[in-house]
């Protein structure tokens, strides 16, 4: 006779990690998040920096706008960078941009790994005239508002409905690509800018703070059980972000217990 | 730049029960474009590239992250896909047309006597100066009161 034992699932200890502001990060926690995106973009197989930046463009081409799925597709795709991320260092996190009250580029995106990156297409033969370095020209278009958009963030928050605040925040989301513009402004090349993973943690905090003022507010039930591609994880699994293992604070601080 | 005058858009206004909100829905937009922003206008069809936000008839203004003009793939990928067979269980193109709303509810409501208005895009190319470029394209305009 063979005994077969099934392990059962476990509950496990976890803390959630909290993502920050980006013009809030200490000098240490700026010199870490360089060194870890640095790396990322070393590892060339499918755990690195050019296979995420091109889940969003250029080669897979996986991204939704101007859809329900706007919302939901972005937090998986951080989610899972961030964890490709913390593959390299587990206690690394993604800092958002607060383009409601910043009227530029967080400082640290600035300048250095964070300022600009390459684009090197996962696997793909390059073409004539894609580019090869990420590139912004904020804020040079004189129709495009200057920032911050803080009038715009707040008609998102005051939306009644998920469908109203996936218009509104979208409408904000668009204008911040345009205002960067460069390679921001075009999704095929906007993943490999570093400052796109900063702008889409605001997109992503606003519907978190959003959600928490409308828990029961959800994306159209027709989604909820669609996969986000390209993986397996749905809608629904994404809408409570501490299933997801963090969450957006201002501040968190910890202390040893008794034990 | 883009300019783009509709035809005449008729809405009910009564002074004991005005509207409280207004929009503008452009049905059907357009994703395969250059990202872009517009500005949008009430019954001010010659309103000029400089007029800005000061011009008559200014009712607000978006900005459009489109998918890009100047497809990157080969001959077709960006087209939307259509079913192959009744079998054809793959999920939906994320190129498909989209809508986008505008709320012009400040802007009519100035307008409340005329009972019609036209509707004037002036729409830029983002990073370009292009005057050629048209990235506007939607199959329909609604204007919507809400009482």
């Amino acid at each position: 006779m063979t005994v077969v034992a099934r392990v059962q699932p476990r509950a496990v200890r976890a803390t959630l990690k909290h993502r920050k502001s980006a013009d809030k990060l200490s000098g240490d926690e700026v010199k870490h998040l360089r060194e870890v995106i640095k790396a990322a973009r070393k590892v060339a197989d499918n755990r690195g920096y050019m296979f995420y930046a091109g889940w969003h463009g250029v080669p897979f081409d996986y991204c939704w706008h101007h859809h329900p799925l706007f919302l939901p597709w972005h937090r998986a795709y951080l989610y899972f960078f961030e964890l490709s991320l913390q593959q390299i260092d587990p206690e690394v996190t993604l800092p958002w941009w607060d383009w409601s009250t910043l009227a530029d580029v967080p400082k640290p995106f600035r300048t250095g790994a964070l300022g600009s990156a390459p684009i090197r297409p996962f696997t793909t033969v390059k073409r004539p005239g894609w580019p090869k370095q990420t590139f912004r020209q904020t804020g040079e278009d004189p129709r495009v508002p200057p920032l911050p958009y803080k009038s715009l963030y707040d008609s998102a928050l005051a939306a009644p409905s998920f469908t109203t605040f996936n218009e509104r925040i979208t409408q904000v989301h668009d204008w911040v690509h345009v205002w960067v513009g460069g390679t921001m402004s075009d999704p095929a090349w906007a993943a490999y800018d570093p400052l796109f993973w900063a702008h889409h943690c605001m997109v992503d905090r606003t519907w978190r703070i959003w959600q928490h003022n409308h828990p029961s507010a959800l994306p159209p039930s027709i989604y909820l059980d669609q996969p986000l591609r390209p993986r397996a994880i749905t809608v629904r699994e994404v809408l409570d972000v501490k299933q997801l293992g963090y969450d957006y604070s201002q501040s968190a601080a910890s202390v040893p217990g008794t034990t | 730049m883009q300019r783009w005058t509709s035809e005449p858009l008729s809405f009910a206004y009564d002074p004991k029960a005005p509207f409280v909100g207004a929009a503008l829905e452009l049905i059907g937009v357009d994703q395969r474009v250059p990202s872009f922003s517009a500005h949008v206008y009430l019954n001010n069809t010659k309103v000029s590239e400089s007029s800005g936000a000061e011009a008559a008839g200014y009712a607000g203004s978006f900005a459009f992250f489109g998918h890009g003009e100047d497809c990157w793939g080969d001959d077709g990928h960006c087209a939307i896909p259509k079913a192959v067979s009744a079998f054809d269980q793959r999920a939906e193109s994320s190129s498909q047309p989209a809508n986008v709303t505008v709320d012009v509810t400040e802007a009519l409501t100035g307008l409340a006597d005329a009972g019609e208005v036209r509707v004037t895009f002036l729409a830029w190319t983002s990073g370009s100066e292009s005057a050629s470029e048209e990235p506007l394209r939607f199959d329909e305009l609604m204007l919507v009161t809400y009482s």
